[in-house]
């Protein structure tokens, strides 16, 4: 797994260190939007990251109420695209999620004006990796 | 390396009525306490009972205390886990769980475990109308609040987001100073490493490879070591693991006893996430449509590839063999693949679906007689490498590994 000082890039580096400087200081709110700014920046530099075009939110459940990943190699491909593009995406459980427009470009979604420390823990792991496993490409 | 047994409690409606029969319920709960005695008896050192609501066919484990509250009266030695507790005040008011929590480690003369989580699926978490958005922000809240009441005299009261409480003591006091040991379930890797920021044991419950398990063990006790922000009194520093297992004298009695069960566990586990028709699905009856009735099961296709989402992953390794449903000599050969990525806990999901209870007791004994005896031995190579690991630790620890 990957530490900060796997991190090559000096910017992302960088971000990363004033990201974990600002949770330190109890400010995660501010801790967050400078990763939820830099995960946009990694889509910008990325656009592999930006979910397949017309692709809808994939439910484990079809229609009819059934799990699709019972259905075996069928049922794992229906969704296999949504679920590469899910696992290299911004963690959507949380206060921030990370949307795409209609013009294509990601934009950060509140849904409430505070964020935990564990949240902006969990947002801060899910980035380091991110950023190391950009590197490997 | 310990070993435990983690419960769910899944109990498929049968097929031929529309509902439970009416002793099913009470037989599975007398049939599991008669599994965690054995257990007890034959030396496995943890048992795990979920907290899970509303999530019919899966798990009807919704009073994990009350379970391990009866455990505790017919055991001696097992360590009584809760795998987790639902932390968000809309669930368990903070108190109240740190009243239980006390109670039950009085009861049992010190033997519990304190894990907590967010409560996963909607169906639960929409039950108790706590907002996804808000889950893990009030797991955090919660379970730092009913830590300090179960230390403090009296608790000085919160003043907080998703609760709010005078002063009060909250009593009892647990026997386990300042509090018995904490984890965090981690389904996600990022979960596991905020369990290591907070002092926490990172309760797996993803059925990691062996290769995953060593990756996160690494930088799990990095950042243990480093922690900043403690969020209960004492440390847990601790890696678990979950599997499937379930035994016999060969590979092919193994399966044809377990496979089925390991199949509908994985097919009722993605049922809970989804669309829920309550009272009205039958999961068992869709389940037996798609795969055949048991010993007319269909073919399934193998999956050449894995999901890179690790819940989808861990869906589908849920309802697979994985490395674990065998004889001995298979049982045996990849658990020490574990043990050389230093993981601390093994939890073994052993009930489940249709397993035979006389299956499960058997797998109990197998595994204890036939495998469980090297490990024990080994035990205190790992216990010197997690003194090394704990070099640097600056704040209490209660760990029972």
């Amino acid at each position: 797994m990957a530490d900060i000082a796997d991190i090559k890039d000096p910017t992302f580096r960088a971000a990363l260190e004033e990201a974990e400087h600002l949770i330190d200081e109890g400010d995660y709110n501010a801790a967050s939007t400078k990763m939820v700014d830099t995960f946009i920046e990694l889509v910008g530099v990325r656009p592999e990251l930006l979910p397949p075009s017309g692709m809808q939110e994939v439910q484990p459940l079809d229609p009819k109420g059934q799990p699709r990943v019972a259905e075996g190699v069928d049922g794992l491909k229906l969704q296999e695209a949504m679920r590469k593009w899910r696992a290299n995406w911004w963690p959507g459980t949380g206060t921030i999620s990370v949307v795409v427009q209609d013009d294509g470009a990601p934009k950060a979604v509140w849904a409430k004006d505070r964020v935990s420390l564990s949240e902006s823990l969990a947002y801060f792991e899910f980035l380091v990796q991110q950023l190391a496993n950009a590197q490997r490409v | 390396m310990k070993f435990g047994i983690s419960y769910n409690l899944v109990l498929p409606r049968p097929l031929d009525s529309d509902n439970w029969h009416e002793d099913d319920e009470r037989q599975l709960l007398k049939e599991v306490l008669e599994q965690i005695e054995f257990a007890d008896k034959l030396g496995f050192d943890y048992v795990w009972a979920t907290e899970h609501h509303f999530l019919e066919e899966y798990s009807i484990s919704s009073a994990p205390e009350v379970l391990l509250a009866a455990a505790s009266q017919r055991t001696q030695r097992i360590r009584l886990g809760h795998g987790i507790v639902h932390m968000a005040p809309k669930h368990n008011h903070p108190a109240r769980v740190a009243e239980r929590i006390a109670t039950l480690d009085l009861v049992s003369d010190g033997r519990v475990e304190f894990g907590t989580g967010e409560g996963a699926t909607v169906t639960e978490t929409g039950g108790f109308l706590t907002p996804r958005a808000e889950k893990k922000e009030a797991w955090e809240e919660a379970t730092r609040e009913a830590c300090r009441m179960m230390a403090m005299i009296p608790y000085p009261g919160h003043d907080g987001i998703h609760f709010c409480m005078p002063d009060r003591n909250v009593i009892p006091k647990p026997l386990q100073k300042p509090h018995p040991p904490l984890w965090v379930a981690a389904s996600r890797l990022e979960t596991a490493m905020l369990g290591a920021r907070f002092g926490m044991g990172a309760l797996g419950v993803g059925f990691d490879t062996p290769e995953e398990a060593e990756e996160r063990v690494d930088r799990y006790w990095s950042l243990a070591r480093s922690t900043k922000t403690p969020i209960g009194l004492a440390m847990n520093p601790a890696i678990s693991t979950s599997a499937n297992l379930m035994m016999g004298k060969t590979n092919e009695e193994a399966m044809k006893r377990g496979m089925r069960g390991a199949q509908y566990f994985g097919f009722s586990l993605a049922f809970t996430n989804g669309e829920v028709h309550h009272g009205k699905d039958h999961l068992n009856r869709t389940f037996t449509e798609k795969f055949g009735k048991e010993g007319e099961e269909k073919p399934i296709a193998p999956v050449q590839e894995e999901p890179e989402d690790e819940s989808q992953r861990t869906l589908l390794r849920a309802g697979g063999r994985g490395l674990f449903i065998g004889s001995p000599q298979f049982v045996r050969e990849n658990l020490r693949r574990y043990e050389d990525a230093h993981v601390d806990l093994m939890n073994w999901q052993i009930q489940g679906g249709f397993r035979k209870h006389e299956h499960i007791m058997e797998t109990i004994e197998m595994f204890a007689k036939e495998v469980m005896p090297e490990f024990q031995e080994r035990h205190h190579l790992h216990e010197k490498w997690r003194m090394q690991q704990m070099d640097g630790i600056k704040y209490p620890v209660n760990s029972t590994i």
